[in-house]
């Protein structure tokens, strides 16, 4: 975010890149209300500012864009805010979407919630929209190589280990 | 067509190096381990008879070899991108730390870090070295180092090869891509997905391995402690010594700063176990719901 800046110029460009930061956040907004409903703990309405009022109140920012980038989008972190209504009233959920080589590299939930349900709710999708990974044996998928830190220099691992029986004495 | 393979120990990790190849593999071998130790003689921080040794003794004029050209150039560029924080100055502040000539694991104080300019600079062949430093040439070492010896196996004739570094991995002309688990940092009997390269190198950097104190192997020279927000970073790329730069750039800065300079595909882990990775990352994921194929 320290080397963006804020967009001044190339209208047209800019009007693909709020179209882009808007279906990602109606995207973001339709999966947050879908799991909430999914919840069954309320009806929730989704409301997504218009293409027209979004740069009122969208905050956008723009990275300058890669040179090798081969996209019509550029290359950029974009945050934008959408609100839905919930009965105790109007609630939103910022997003910020990066785009790099014109995908959607990254999304990140940031928590706007007022009323405790609508925190709760927000704080348990904030945590589990992301995917996690779990490992699996070795042994057990069929693989030519492993790929990482495991063997560690000879000489570290030795030190370690002595550091470690000092401490058992 | 011969294969043959053979292991070996250097630079402080296990080497394998798988060939298909006419060649005589005594012949190779000789060279390929003679080439490592040159390399090593020249820039090991762990070793006293090395010339980054006298570097870290004496100031003065330090003539490098000709592979320092590409070496300097990388890490200078990386120093740049990264606003400093990728430099080869962190050998003082690694060995400060602890992690030292002696392994002493230790940490005493540590001192800030200075501009490059202020400590060095090369112009091929020539360091000049304004104060004595202990330069740190681990950051693209093994990755360019494995980039050298698949130079040497391509001038003798060994056309198809896989360089396996300690888990950075660098495969030529297979018949068939190379199956890559991702180890589990957490648990090295396990993966948390597979790749499958030819052409290209994967490495992987972590920072679960090499721990001691409240340290790992990298560290940020402006907070002066290891970067905790990524478990671990694997990087794809057509270089080994891109591939491994960038696999520990990723603990420093962002991949989008990065892809404005380099082609490479990446994958970061981070410490909850979700990740990111770049949209042509060639992975198969092992997710909680289902194995996740893309």
């Amino acid at each position: 975010m320290e080397e963006s800046q804020p967009t001044t110029n190339n209208s047209g460009n800019n009007k693909m890149i709020m179209l882009a930061a808007i279906a990602a956040v109606i995207i973001i907004i339709a999966a947050a209300g879908g799991y909430f409903f999914m919840r069954g703990n309320t009806n929730t309405t989704i409301e997504v500012p218009a293409e027209d009022s979004a740069s009122d109140t969208n905050e956008m920012m723009q990275e300058e864009s890669a040179e090798t980038s081969p996209s019509s989008y550029n290359d950029g972190t974009y945050e934008a805010t959408g609100s839905y209504s919930y009965h105790s009233g109007t609630e939103e959920i910022g997003v910020t979407v990066t785009l790099a080589n014109g995908i959607i590299e990254d999304v990140e939930v940031e928590q706007l919630a007022k009323a405790p349900t609508s925190k709760t709710m927000q704080a348990d999708f904030a945590a589990n929209y992301k995917t996690e990974v779990v490992g699996m044996n070795i042994d057990d998928v069929k693989l030519g190589k492993v790929s990482g830190s495991s063997l560690t220099p000879n000489g570290f691992n030795d030190a370690l280990e002595q550091i470690k029986t000092e401490a058992q004495s | 067509m011969r294969s043959f393979n053979f292991a070996f120990e250097a630079i402080g990790t296990l080497w394998v190096i798988d060939c298909f190849s006419a060649s005589s593999s005594e012949k190779i071998k000789s060279q390929v381990l003679s080439r490592i130790e040159d390399f090593d003689k020249t820039y090991s921080r762990f070793r006293r008879d090395s010339l980054v040794w006298q570097i870290s003794e004496k100031a003065g004029e330090y003539r490098f070899p000709e592979d320092s050209r590409i070496f300097f150039d990388y890490y200078s560029r990386l120093y740049k991108i990264t606003e400093g924080k990728f430099t080869l100055l962190i050998g003082n502040t690694l060995s400060q730390a602890g992690y030292d000539v002696s392994y002493s694991l230790k940490p005493g104080k540590i001192n800030k870090v200075p501009a490059e300019s202020e400590v060095f600079s090369f112009d091929y062949p020539v360091l000049k070295v304004k104060k004595p430093y202990i330069l740190d040439f681990g950051g693209l070492g093994k990755g360019y180092l494995i980039d050298i010896v698949s130079d040497l196996l391509k001038e003798n004739g060994v056309d198809a090869f896989c360089i396996d570094a300690g888990g950075d991995i660098y495969c030529h002309n297979l018949q068939k891509s190379m199956r890559v688990g991702l180890e589990n940092p957490l648990d090295s009997k396990q993966v948390i997905g597979v790749v499958s390269i030819n052409n290209k190198s994967i490495c992987a950097s972590s920072g679960n391995r090499r721990r001691w104190d409240k340290f790992h192997h990298i560290m940020d020279p402006d907070s002066l402690s290891s970067p905790e927000n990524v478990l671990a970073t694997w990087v794809i790329a057509k270089d080994a010594i891109i591939a491994d730069g960038i696999a520990t750039c990723l603990f420093l800065t962002s991949p989008q700063k990065l892809f404005k300079y380099f082609e490479f595909e990446y994958l970061v882990l981070y410490p909850d176990m979700t990740f990111k990775k770049s949209k042509n990352f060639p992975s198969e994921l092992f997710t909680a719901q289902k194995n996740l194929v893309e």
